[in-house]
């Protein structure tokens, strides 16, 4: 008795699994692909920003370009998005809210990037700037790109300028460079962060995909 | 004051004369103009102008619509082709404009069947843009830092007009500005490209007649690169002798992208190369150990690299670095033989010991010295004899008997396995038989039945035999399992050579066999000069020396003499190789002959020189014969007469 309706049971099971797959399959590989692509996009900005903020921060000259130099964050540098948020605070947020928190902390970073300033140091030095200004451009779009596959909706509001230009700029010529400071220093933290959340999501991503749709 | 006046009319006549002319916007008033001005039209399709006379014109001479003929470069188009649409509007139709040329100009035919002209146009016929095909890209790595991609595609077919070419990408929120291609229409390089996120690229052709573009391809570039080739390629030799060290700086960050390498190496001067398995550099490193080589080689190595994944393109061959693997000792000893010169008294013998320098591959290593040990085993109370030579061979006088000659090479590692020679007191062992030849491919092919004993191996000598020098021996070794081989040297053909096999037993030496052979005969440079020895009334006797061995190029089979005379056939007779008189006999007598040889081989006969001779007219003994009756007769007849002589007085 008890063990024919087990059999019937597997048997349903078993002949309803192939239909589950196949409606996602495209789905799952898409968003798949999508998350490893933006990881290793981020390990990518990760190599350039390494080379790149040495060079600049010895542009910037001393201080900034000192190891152990460790200012204390100033209120007017809280305008650049914080990294520095509690690790299991973060790691308490649903996935929607972290990519919805990574895309908007990109799209202000790749502004202040963007504001940079345009003749810094050498023609090697802007090149690398530019490329890894579109390559961050390029992360934005790609985050954009894994919410949509996996159905969140993209965060409401200005991806675009944060403040209007002319709006705080530096009184002077050292707290510039401590905004450029900061914003090279966030930017690290960032991006390292990011690696690691979506190393974690590229793991989770084929269930959750699959619960989705149920839900749906 | 009228010269005023006059001036004025003139001034205002000429301002009238230029206003007209910027009115009607030409230096000469046109009669009429055509409709459409410069058209660009489709190749195939069908075209329609329309020639406007002006009023004005109209009036000087009766000038109608209907006398306007229309042309084509010089050629008129036929009446068939126009329509009189009104008194002052004339059009002319082409169903196929493939047929026409530039320009169109619209004439008239004015009174007195003079044709003026009256407006002209440029026609320009082509086709739309075709959609391009076949777009490809490719990133190349071209720095550290800058990956340009190069995308090329089929332009279709030739338009007859300006077309243009743009390259147009883009990522799925953002635009790029198009790429423009120089000086080419299949082709454009965009001059940096972002890694990990996905392209849409496509071409877009455009001219006057239309636009068309192709299927857009959708791309990551990360998976088009073809990366620069590693560098600062290193080859470090190690401990092994058969090991070498490649270390080499990737010139692609890890983070970009992880490789995978091909290696490959060669020997230097040799133009193969030889792979490491793939499997092995399928990973991300900057050093191998390559396995496997030749001591003491010199070997060049290259290597390239690609996307680990294998998506993508292989990067070119690195720059070649040699490197040298390290000497081991040597893996075998050097073949030995001797030729015993007993010439001198038949107790003591000279002793020549020869031995062939090891191959390079055997060698392993620079050879620089060889240690012979000779040992006497006829009497074991005397001690063996060392000898360190650095050359390939060693004299030595040694008393008759027999003795184990071990040679062993030496190089700055160690020492070759020995190499040992019997050198019997006599060749007493069972020798080989029936040792025969053949010139095979180019190669003398030398054969032998194998006696009944069990042989260690054989060793073939050979010599050039000639006059003007002496036979140098060379020789060779061969294992005892064999019963023929091909002489390795520089056989010459046409050449004597004379060739002896050694079998060699464990215990002793069987004697050597020997045989005549040429690689290939020719016929004799020089035929025989033959002489008379002794010259008879019916017959001579014919004499020659035997050619020698430069001159014969082949064995002689056989001699002809010819012999004739003067208006007589020629005679042939053969004669047995080995003979060196012959008696030509049944000879007429006091005749002038003329006797000639030949000398065959396999592949012809020469003739030598002619000699002549006369036959005697009186055989031996004849005059003898003739003259001793002559002179006894006369001395009889004398007698006679002085004894007749005598009768008659006393009577």
């Amino acid at each position: 008795g008890d063990s024919w309706g087990i059999f019937t049971f597997l048997c349903a099971a078993l002949c309803n699994l192939p239909a589950l797959p196949a409606l996602n399959c495209t789905e799952e590989l898409g968003a798949g692909q999508s998350i490893q692509k933006t990881y290793d996009l981020t390990r990518y900005l990760e190599h350039q920003l390494r080379t790149l903020a040495g060079t600049y921060l010895n542009y910037l000259g001393p201080p900034f370009n000192e190891p152990d130099f460790n200012p204390p964050r100033l209120a007017r540098a809280e305008r650049v998005p914080s990294a520095t948020v509690d690790l299991d605070l973060w790691r308490g947020l649903t996935d929607n809210a972290r990519l919805a928190a990574n895309y908007r902390a990109y799209s202000r970073l790749l502004c202040y990037l963007r504001a940079l300033d345009g003749q810094a140091g050498t023609a090697e030095l802007r090149h690398r700037l530019g490329h890894f200004c579109s390559s961050l451009q390029g992360l934005v779009l790609s985050i954009a790109g894994v919410m949509s596959s996996l159905g969140y909706p993209l965060p409401a509001g200005p991806a675009g300028p944060p403040a209007p230009p002319g709006a705080p700029v530096a009184p002077n010529d050292f707290l510039k460079k401590m905004d450029d400071f900061w914003l090279l220093k966030e930017l690290q933290t960032w991006l390292w962060r990011s690696a690691k959340d979506f190393n974690r999501l590229k793991k989770k991503v084929p269930p959750a995909v699959v619960t989705l749709r149920l839900e749906a | 004051m009228f010269s005023v006046w006059n001036w004025v009319a003139h001034g205002l006549y000429l301002l009238l004369n230029v206003c007209s002319l910027e009115v009607s916007g030409g230096l000469v008033q046109s009669c009429g103009h055509i409709i459409p001005e410069s058209p660009v039209l489709a190749l195939g399709s069908n075209f329609t102008a329309l020639c406007i006379l002006n009023e004005s014109c109209l009036d000087f001479g009766n000038i109608y619509a209907n006398q306007i003929i229309w042309k084509i470069k010089n050629r008129v188009v036929p009446k068939e082709q126009y329509r009189e649409i009104n008194r002052t509007v004339s059009s002319v139709t082409f169903n196929d404009t493939s047929l026409l040329a530039t320009p169109l100009t619209c004439n008239i035919l004015a009174d007195g069947q003079i044709e003026q002209n009256i407006y002209g146009i440029t026609v320009t016929v082509g086709l739309p843009p075709e959609k391009p095909t076949n777009l490809s890209c490719i990133v190349y790595q071209v720095s550290r830092l800058t990956y340009p991609m190069n995308c090329t595609w089929n332009p279709g077919r030739h338009t007859f007009l300006d077309t243009h070419f743009r390259l147009k990408y883009r990522w799925p929120q953002e635009n790029f500005p198009d790429c423009i291609p120089k000086d080419v229409n299949n082709s454009c390089t965009i001059s940096d490209v972002q890694f990990f996120v996905n392209l849409e690229v496509w071409v877009e052709a455009a001219n006057a007649l239309g636009k068309a573009e192709s299927d857009p391809l959708v791309l990551d570039p990360i998976e088009i690169v073809k990366p620069l080739s590693p560098h600062n390629l290193t080859v470090n030799s190690g401990i092994l002798p058969t090991v070498l060290k490649l270390s080499w700086e990737n010139r692609i960050s890890a983070a970009v992208m992880k490789l995978k390498f091909n290696i490959r190496y060669r020997i230097v001067g040799s133009t193969n190369w030889i792979q490491v398995p793939p499997e092995d550099t399928a990973s991300p490193r900057t050093s191998f150990s390559v396995q496997g080589l030749r001591p003491y080689t010199e070997y060049v190595f290259s290597i390239r690299c690609m996307k680990e994944d294998g998506v993508g393109y292989w990067s070119n061959w690195s720059e070649e670095k040699t490197g040298v693997t390290t000497e081991d000792k040597p893996s075998k000893g050097p073949p030995i033989w001797r030729i015993i010169d007993t010439s001198h008294s038949p107790a003591s013998w000279t002793v020549h010991l020869m031995w062939k320098a090891l191959e390079p591959f055997e060698a392993n290593g620079v050879i620089l010295r060889y240690e012979v040990t000779v040992r006497a085993k006829s009497s074991l109370s005397s001690p063996p004899e060392k000898y360190s030579v650095n050359t390939t061979n060693l004299t030595l006088k040694l008393l008759n008997g027999t003795y184990e000659v071990t040679v062993i090479a030496h190089n700055s590692v160690g020492a070759s396995p020995p190499s040992v020679l019997l050198i019997p007191a006599s060749n007493s062992k069972a020798p080989v038989k029936n040792v025969r030849t053949l010139p095979k491919d180019g190669k003398l092919w030398v054969g032998w039945t194998v006696p009944n004993s069990y042989v260690l191996k054989y060793v073939i000598e050979w010599c050039l035999v000639s006059n003007s020098s002496d036979c140098v021996i060379e020789w060779q070794n061969e294992p005892g399992n064999v019963q023929g081989t091909y002489l390795k040297g520089d056989i010459k053909p046409f050449k004597c050579y004379l060739i002896t096999v050694y079998p060699l037993y464990a215990d002793g030496q069987g004697s050597g066999q020997s045989v005549k052979a040429y690689l290939q005969q020719d016929r004799p440079s020089k035929g025989p000069t033959v002489q008379t020895k002794k010259v008879g009334k019916a017959e001579a006797v014919l004499t020659w020396n035997h050619l020698t061995v430069d001159e014969q190029n082949g064995f002689i089979r056989s001699y002809t003499i010819f012999y004739k005379t003067v208006d007589g056939n020629e005679t042939a007779v053969t004669v047995d190789p080995s003979k060196t008189e012959y008696t030509l006999s049944s000879l007429t007598s006091d005749t002038l002959y003329t006797v000639r040889m030949m000398a065959y081989t396999d592949e012809g006969g020469r003739s030598g020189p002619d000699f002549t001779f006369t036959t005697q007219k009186f055989g031996k003994g004849e005059i003898e014969a003739i003259v001793v009756p002559v002179c006894l007769a006369f001395l009889l007849i004398v007698l006679l007469g002085v004894l007749f002589c005598f009768n008659k007085r006393d009577l």
